[in-house]
């Protein structure tokens, strides 16, 4: 059962508490969820439209072309409860999505002012795999990567100083 | 096989599928990593084609993969690199000419391609995208 979104006033104004963010009742659906499908429809289900729309049309392309990759289900599982628990709850833009040649979802964004990217793939181990650079070279500004393997709980800690790039002080707790 | 590496002044596109392509149009890293046991990146090398603009060239890359009987999707992207940049992004790359029968244009990039080598050619490649079809 989806919870929604409910207004709540305190003595600053109004603001919105959506209980899905702070209950976490997406994280067993999606845990459980044992096809493809069912994942994007929980996605939809917590009003992330676009997404799901993305996914659904990554899943197509295997049907119309034989060289693309099929989606591995623990990767979009894992990518899907990072959507709900670090993308979602922190506000940050939607990133863009693919598939790796292996199946893994990847997420990237493109980093301003520069367009450095900040690119995820999403292990089936359920780990995350991610690279970021801030800016190509030729801009005559200080370069800074970031690459490794992380658990998704420490990713955000990780790549902290790209993700600040969009815009957002989406890391301020 | 002809494996003569290719000079840094050159150019190479590689064909990039939609799952490659961000919803929004942006050129992913994926589009850059080998499947599994691949030993190189398959590319076309443009001055093959003697063309001035590389716009032109792209074009005649189009009608190889016609010829091939490869089916581009209007919404793939063919992106390219500089030789030299993208061997400045991972110093173990080399990028040699291996033509084929029905592909004279045909190239690879060789090396140790991970995702860091993968997200900087992406970011490279990402400023240098022409229509598939």
């Amino acid at each position: 059962m989806v919870e929604r979104s409910r207004k709540m006033q305190d003595d600053y104004g109004v603001f919105t508490l959506d209980m899905s963010v702070t209950s976490r009742v997406w994280q067993p659906q999606i845990e459980n969820a044992s096809t493809p499908e069912e994942i994007i429809n929980i996605l939809r289900q917590f009003n992330l439209d676009a997404i799901a729309d993305r996914l659904t049309d990554l899943r197509k392309l295997v049907e119309v072309d034989p060289e693309e990759s099929p989606m591995e289900l623990e990767s979009l599982r894992s990518l899907a409860i990072f959507l709900m628990s670090e993308i979602r709850e922190r506000q940050l833009p939607e990133p863009e999505i693919g598939v790796t040649p292996d199946g893994l979802v990847e997420i990237a964004w493109s980093l301003p002012p520069h367009n450095g990217i900040l690119a995820m793939d999403f292990l089936l181990s359920g780990q995350i795999q991610y690279t970021a650079i801030s800016a190509p070279d030729q801009y005559g500004v200080e370069q800074k990567t970031a690459s490794g393997t992380s658990p998704k709980d420490e990713i955000m800690k990780n790549v902290q100083s790209f993700i600040s790039l969009l815009g957002r002080s989406c890391l301020d707790e | 096989m002809n494996n003569r590496p290719l000079s840094d002044n050159d150019h190479i596109s590689r064909y990039c599928k939609p799952s490659h392509m961000g919803q929004n149009g942006m050129l992913l890293p994926a589009a850059f990593l080998p499947r599994k046991g691949e030993k190189y990146l398959s590319v076309n090398w443009l001055e093959y084609f003697g063309e001035a603009d590389l716009g032109d060239a792209i074009e005649e890359v189009r009608e190889v993969f016609r010829r091939k009987g490869y089916k581009v999707k209007s919404n793939g992207r063919f992106a390219v690199l500089e030789i030299g940049a993208a061997k400045a992004a991972e110093d173990t790359l080399s990028i040699k000419h291996l033509p084929s029968i029905n592909d004279e244009s045909h190239a690879g990039i060789f090396g140790d391609i991970t995702s860091a080598t993968a997200t900087a050619l992406a970011m490279l490649a990402g400023q240098n995208l022409y229509p598939a079809t």
